[in-house]
């Protein structure tokens, strides 16, 4: 079938430019004159900015006394306004008075609004809350640590990023998620860190994730074990750290069942971002199994991956939904650009978010920093502005236990 | 005449202009799009190492040209459409089968509309390895893939293409990624 395919591919005919070389070669010709007298003609750029700055400069000379009078007559006011607010029975002041304190008033208070428009954030930096999903961790708000809850089947990990307190040690803050939050409520199950200590030394030049348990793990089930290897693995990820120091009660060493010693390497195959919903109707990203050797080179595989589902787990549901296609995706350096096709329509302003930040998240595992997207049907999807550039963001299903 | 013009011509026009339609499937533009390609070709050929194969050298020109032009055609067409929130309709789908196209069996003008169904990763793939008859190593370079980007995208796109001649009723969403 595949062979039918290509023969017909060959049998597309053969489409002759009709012109001849000469009007190719005419027409080639009139279009390179026509750049290049466009090109002299840019060479005298400043004869207009030139005769406009001549021009403001006269107006400058002429308006600007007035304007240092005014200037003068404004601070005087100010002081004046100032000193009448502390004095709120000195209100004797002259009727010319009064009038020139009205008209400086306002430019002052424009001042002042202004000030407040740099400092408040813009619409598009604030955390939009959706019914369902949970937005990712953004860069901006400082380091995050992923603290992964398994589903109540164990069938996958659901990767959240609680903010990272660094005036406080890594254990601390750790212990402080685990105690704080409350995975139940997002139908959750408790993590597999639980009764672990961690810390994050630096060991011969390498940063190093130290996690130690209680127990011994011979006896764990394989689910168990793969349910702690690949907590630590995101939490050593979401850390920084090179390498992870598996101990049992302090010892070096740590059995994770049938698989046997725990691998001090830190995994960073990438792999593809899926959609989780709980029970309690919770929408999270989590990852999928990663993808090795030339799978996992090209990040196309990943995105058909996430359009697709992952038949073998249907828990993990496509990313990105049925009525919604890319048509190419093309990078650039650090920067990508992602064309949906022209007939995509995203359901609603929610499932556009998760989608556009599992598209980020995996596209961060390839080096990009950031994000282009194009023909979403939307100007803006949550805190995003979509006529730039996004940053990606560092970590999926960002939870503020506050 | 400019000897350089001539030489590549005489040598890689017929090539070069059928590409270009392929990509961007319409005559009048595919022509526009091949001066184009001469004039950045002339512009920049003190600059072509003989090292480098001249002919992937000028396909991965014309590719380039091909991709700016569809990126702006594609994005000047959504947004006008959005603007106006019309049934998002692409407009090159009512447009008319070339006549050399009209000529062939129905089989053949299936696989004409398909193709444009595809990404446009696919597309490229596809009219290289089996319209130009490239290598895939040529392809690689002209796309400045690696080579197993080549094969996987060309393993999909021959799936994709097949599946939508199977069924032409999901040609919107099918073949892309």
């Amino acid at each position: 079938m595949n062979d039918r395919t290509k023969s017909l591919l060959s049998q597309l005919p053969v489409v002759k430019d009709e012109r001849s070389k000469t009007t190719i070669y005419e027409n080639i010709e009139k279009k390179r004159n026509e750049q290049m007298s466009r090109s002299t003609k840019k060479k005298t750029p400043w004869i207009i900015p030139g005769i406009a700055a001549v021009v403001v400069l006269l107006l400058a000379v002429l308006i600007t006394p007035g304007l240092f009078n005014q200037n003068n007559n404004d601070s005087n006011i100010a002081i004046t306004q100032s000193d009448s607010n502390k004095t709120s029975d000195n209100s004797s002041n002259s009727g010319s008075d009064s009038k020139a304190e009205t008209t400086t008033l306002a430019p002052a208070e424009e001042k002042t609004s202004d000030t407040k428009e740099e400092e408040v954030p813009t619409f598009a930096e604030e955390p939009t809350v959706f019914d369902s999903y949970i937005p990712a961790f953004q860069q901006s708000n400082g380091k995050s640590v992923i603290i992964s809850y398994p589903d109540p089947e164990s069938t996958l990990l659901v990767p959240l990023s609680f903010p990272l307190d660094e005036s406080k040690s890594t254990q601390e803050n750790i212990e402080f998620i685990l105690t704080n939050f409350r995975a139940s409520d997002y139908g959750l199950e408790r993590s597999p860190l639980t009764d672990a200590t961690f810390e994050l030394i630096n060991m011969t030049g390498k940063e190093t994730l130290v996690v130690s348990f209680p127990e011994p793990g011979d006896g764990l089930s394989s689910t168990e074990s793969i349910m702690i290897n690949d907590s630590v693995q995101q939490l050593a990820k979401s850390l920084g750290a090179d390498q992870i120091n598996w101990q049992t009660n302090g010892e070096d060493g740590y059995t994770l069942g049938n698989f046997g010693n725990a691998d001090p390497s830190v995994n960073k195959k990438p792999s593809p971002y899926f959609l989780y919903k709980s029970r309690t109707e919770s929408h999270f990203l989590v990852n999928g199994p990663a993808l090795e050797g030339e799978e996992g080179a090209e990040m196309d595989v990943a995105l058909s991956l996430m359009k697709d589902g992952d038949q073998s787990t249907p828990y993990y549901l496509p990313s990105i939904p049925a009525t919604v296609a890319i048509y190419s995706f093309d990078g650039n350096g650090s920067e990508a650009t992602i064309f949906f096709t022209e007939e995509s329509k995203f359901p609603s302003e929610e499932e556009a978010m998760q989608t556009i930040e599992a598209l980020m998240l995996v596209a961060s595992q390839y080096g990009y920093q950031t994000i282009r997207f194009e023909n979403t049907g939307f100007d803006k999807i949550g805190r995003y502005s979509l006529d730039n550039p996004l940053t990606i963001p560092s970590s999926p299903n960002a939870v503020d236990l506050n | 005449m400019d000897k350089t013009f001539e030489r590549l011509y005489d040598r890689y026009h017929t090539n070069l202009f059928q590409f270009l339609f392929y990509m961007v499937k319409n005559r009048a533009i595919a022509e526009e799009l091949v001066q184009e390609v001469y004039i950045n070709v002339l512009r920049s050929y003190h600059n072509y190492e003989e090292r480098s194969n001249e002919k992937t050298w000028l396909f991965a020109i014309a590719r380039n040209i091909a991709i700016d032009y569809l990126r702006t055609h594609n994005r000047r067409t959504s947004r006008w459409l959005s603007k106006f929130d019309f049934n998002k309709q692409h407009p090159k789908d009512e447009a008319p089968l070339p006549e050399e196209i009209l000529l062939q069996k129905e089989e053949v003008q299936a696989i004409y509309k398909c193709l444009r169904e595809c990404t446009l990763d696919q597309q490229q793939v596809l009219i290289l390895r089996y319209i130009q008859e490239l290598s895939i190593n040529e392809t690689a370079e002209i796309l400045n893939w690696s080579v197993s980007k080549v094969k996987t995208t060309q393993h999909r796109a021959i799936k994709a293409l097949r599946e939508l001649v199977d069924d032409p009723a999901n040609h919107r969403l099918k073949g892309v990624l």
